[in-house]
């Protein structure tokens, strides 16, 4: 099935019955509902004026508006369907959805809301700008493209070659490139032959998530291009966001696209588990893992990176009481970051008091963009602002790096 | 013409008012079958203060005003019964007000999710009598209290939410703000009684559906609560065997829930094909098979024609064993067989799951019918439920997922639930069979067992001026003529009902 549009997704549309889990509480399984029960929705509880509309089933009655009754969107309306991560709590905890992406995807829906919204000529301002930019950049930040792989200056790998690619993903080229150090440090560290595209490009996440499937679909062509002449059958990669686009998306858009898709931490879990990679230096930290939704929720990847945490020597893990599919969204993702950042960051506060709350000291992810979001509220987070590292930071410290 | 959306956005502010077309639709119906009908205007208040502006507007303008919780009605709740009017979401309103863990009282904005409030009070140690009904993750208490909800979870020990209200704040449609029970008396330290001087006016705004004013602040029972639990199911031969063993047991008043299934809700949960099934169905699937490893037992189960399952709850082991072992005693004596603890705990420690359980793979819509009849009646209507049922969903192909009772105190509620799992076209065939069988439930239930419907609605405001002595109704409409002379609040319910049915 192509990327699916408002028509295609109107049998999951209408099967939404308006029960409202989405629009209010989530309680999180095994646990007595009276000690877990929290909110569904990150954005509805951050907006001045949450009508129903911000909420997963409000999605779906904004498409039945569109398909069943022609309404015309309205600037409020577009402004509401660009205000939502896409995070999926929403699906997870619909009685008709019941986490099930076949049943009602409601990313998904709003993706083709966006799409529908960009083909009547209705983006909004900062989405165009963004794909202007990556147009002509090859990346959303208008980077120069020359220098996306600085970060790789210092370590001594070749481009081309190998079994594996690693695709390291345009925010760890440009804003946080000591992932993608840390990463190819460990590569190497447990001997694993792989090899980096000189002329990535961006993998099309945040087009696709905010509507402009055309430049997404040129970007996804170009890339399979170049993949194809590296000839690996495999690739990593360490952001979540381009990891849900290129396992998820990618085939969806072409046939060509027959590769194995891991994140960093599912290698590397294989590769402690096997020996390869050995963990033994201390790191005493109280710690704790935030599932990014891109890797956890959409993709269902959820053990490796707490497997390799507790594989740490000295390490205290400890759970927050949001996890794994009831996790709470950051607030970076579904090109929320770009289109209202503010709102972004005031969501990734609530991480921070959680993570205080059981007594973490850091706060681990597995994504690029979750770091950045969950960095730029620590000032806001205050006396909760917990360290904010990615996992691959951690691991290159315990394998002694 | 008056220019109402900047009179509105002058008392909630711009951002809490929308005449966006978009946002009417998502308030333009219910989760039942009842068709959508757009407001003019959805309004969010955020204090009584508010509530009473509008409502003052409101009255002036005559301007219809649908009060809505969360949403999760499905006889025509919340949403205008005549196209237009304002809807106003009371989920703004969702603070805890006061938690009196001497008095045991708590009092909250009515916006507040039961799950919530259920939360709240738990982190201080203490539990509401009425947990609130299996949707209430989504809905509120004060759509709860408008419509006199029956709990899923504490209904038989402490009743529905009626039993469970102390004391209201109701903005009445002049916006005249009142405060009802104890509450009444302007020096009142504490809101802890129900009763007022004369009448019990409290009582006059639970179950209203909102006719009579706007709930803003409710005052509920508080309990200390009960570290220990333990639970029961029994499996009974016949309906009247298990209907006698609940009778019995409720006469001891020593469960916290007491619920009684039918066999199509065995059935449903043990032999629904897994791609059809939830994840719920296929956790409750394995609870019910720990139960009954054993052959013979299991033999037993599948032909069983009724179930019951129960929850005890008390401050010591010793306690929760003694109860179990009086409720185990009873069942033994009426042939039952025990099918272990496992789905009752489940039941229990997955509060506000029952509904989960009952979505199937495909399209699904939940249809279901609910009163208040005696516990005497428990085998005759569950039996009349299930025919009704089967016939039409015979004729229709659809499916029908639950059958049974919940106990509250010494009434019985019995709950069915149909569903269908096909695709949108299909479901606009076989719709007009649900609803049918949607009708016959509401009609057995009201004239041929005399009952209390549960939900009142559109759905059942026609029915009950069929079925209600015009005395009474006559009555109602005094009332409400003397707090509504311009019928704002809700039109089209019971007394005033509109449409057909």
């Amino acid at each position: 099935m192509p990327l699916p549009t408002l028509e295609d997704l109107k049998e999951q549309i209408f099967r939404c019955t308006g029960e409202g889990y989405c629009r209010e509480q989530v309680r999180t399984p095994p646990h007595r509902a009276v000690d877990y029960v929290f909110k569904t929705c990150p954005v509805r509880e951050h907006v001045e004026g949450n009508f129903d509309v911000f909420t997963g089933k409000g999605k779906a009655w904004i498409a039945r508006g569109v398909l069943e009754r022609g309404f015309t969107y309205t600037p409020y309306i577009i402004d509401v369907i660009y205000k939502c991560t896409t995070c999926g709590l929403c699906r997870e905890v619909c009685l008709s959805a019941d986490g099930n992406p076949e049943q009602i995807d409601h990313p998904a829906i709003v993706e083709a809301l966006r799409y529908d919204i960009v083909s009547r000529g209705l983006a909004p301002e900062n989405t165009i700008r963004i794909k202007k930019l990556t147009e002509k950049y090859h990346n959303p930040y208008g980077e120069d493209h020359k220098k996306r792989l600085n970060w790789l200056a210092e370590i001594e790998i070749k481009p081309g070659g190998g079994d594996i690619l690693y695709f390291y993903g345009c925010t760890s080229a440009y804003r946080t490139p000591e992932i993608a150090k840390a990463t190819v440090e460990l590569f190497k560290a447990a001997g694993v032959n792989f090899t980096v595209l000189e002329d990535e490009w961006c993998c099309g996440s945040v087009l696709l998530r905010t509507g402009h499937r055309d430049l997404f679909e040129d970007l996804v062509n170009a890339n399979v291009e170049k993949i194809k002449d590296v000839g690996v059958s495999t690739i990593v990669t360490s952001c979540a966001g381009c990891y849900r686009t290129l396992k998820i998306d990618y085939p969806l858009v072409t046939k060509d696209f027959k590769f194995k898709v891991l994140h960093t931490v599912e290698l590397l879990d294989e590769l402690v588990r096997e020996g390869s990679l050995r963990l033994s230096r201390e790191v005493r930290k109280v710690v704790t893992y935030h599932d990014p939704c891109h890797l956890g929720r959409h993709c269902r990847v959820f053990d490796a990176p707490r497997n390799l945490l507790k594989r740490i020597p000295g390490l205290k893990f400890v759970e927050m009481k949001r996890i794994k599919e009831y996790s709470w969204c950051c607030g970076a993702g579904g090109g929320l970051k770009s289109y209202d950042n503010a709102l972004a960051t005031s969501m990734a506060v609530d991480r921070h008091v959680e993570a205080k709350e059981v007594n973490a000291d850091v706060i681990v992810s597995a994504c690029p963009f979750c770091k950045r979001n969950l960095s730029d509220a620590a000032s806001a987070a205050s006396k909760n602002a917990c360290e904010v590292v990615d996992i691959v930071e951690l691991l290159k410290n315990a394998a002694s790096l | 013409m008056v220019d109402l959306l900047n009179l509105l956005a002058g008392i909630v502010g711009d951002k809490n008012v929308s005449d966006d077309p978009f946002v009417r639709f998502t308030y333009s119906r219910d989760t039942g079958l009842l068709p959508s009908k757009m407001p003019d205007y959805v309004v969010r208040p955020g204090s009584v203060e508010e509530v009473s502006m509008i409502l003052e507007l409101c009255n002036r303008y005559k301007v219809p005003v649908y009060p809505r919780g969360g949403g999760a009605g499905i006889t025509g709740h919340g949403r205008p019964c005549i196209p237009g009017g304002i809807v106003l979401d009371m989920t703004r309103m969702n603070k805890v007000v006061d938690i009196d863990d001497e008095n045991m009282a708590v009092t909250a904005q009515t916006g507040i999710t039961w799950g919530e409030l259920n939360k709240v009070v738990g982190e201080k140690n203490l539990d509401l009598g009425c947990r609130g009904p299996d949707s209430g993750l989504s809905a509120t208490i004060g759509g709860s209290i408008s419509n006199a909800s029956v709990p899923t979870h504490g209904a038989h020990k402490y009743g529905g939410v009626a039993d469970n209200v102390l004391g209201l704040q109701v903005v009445l449609p002049s916006g005249d703000v009142i405060r009802t029970g104890s509450g009444a008396n302007v020096n009142a330290r504490a809101y802890h009684h129900r009763y007022g001087g004369g009448p019990d006016i409290t009582g006059l705004f639970i179950g209203d559906q909102g006719i009579f004013g706007v709930k803003t602040e409710a005052t509920l029972k508080l309990y200390e609560k009960k570290p220990c639990y333990d639970g029961f199911t029994y499996a009974f031969k016949t309906l009247d065997d298990a209907q006698k063993a609940i009778i019995k047991i409720a006469r001891k008043d020593i469960c916290t829930d007491l619920h009684v299934m039918h066999s199509t809700t065995s059935s449903f949960i043990l032999f629904l094909p897994e791609d059809l099934a939830s994840r719920d169905v296929l956790r409750r699937r394995e609870k019910i098979l720990e139960g009954i490893k054993d052959q013979e037992k299991y033999d037993f189960f599948v032909n069983a024609e009724g179930w019951i399952f129960g929850t005890i709850e008390g401050y010591s082991e010793k306690e929760v064993e003694v109860k179990k072992a009086i409720c185990e005693e009873i069942c033994k004596k009426a042939g039952s067989v025990d099918i272990g603890p496992y789905y009752a705990l489940d039941y229990y420690e997955n509060q506000f799951g029952l509904l989960y359980g009952t979505w199937l793979k495909g399209f699904t819509r939940v249809v279901a019918c609910c009163a208040r009849l005696p516990i005497t009646t428990i085998a005759d209507t569950i039996r009349s439920t299930v025919q009704i049922l089967e016939e039409e969903a015979r004729e229709y192909g659809w499916m029908y997922v639950w059958a049974g009772t919940v106990v509250e105190n010494h009434y019985q509620i019995p709950v069915a639930a149909a569903a269908v799992s096909t695709d949108t076209e299909a479901f606009e065939d076989v719709k007009e069979s649900l609803y049918r069988a949607w009708v016959r439930m509401r009609d057995s239930y009201i004239f041929k067992y005399g009952g209390r419907p549960y939900w009142i609605g559109e759905f059942v405001s026609l029915a009950l001026m069929r079925a209600y002595d015009g005395r009474y109704i006559e009555l109602v409409r005094k009332i409400k003529d003397t707090l509504d002379p311009n019928h704002i609040l809700n039109p089209g319910l019971f007394p005033y009902p509109v449409g057909e049915g």
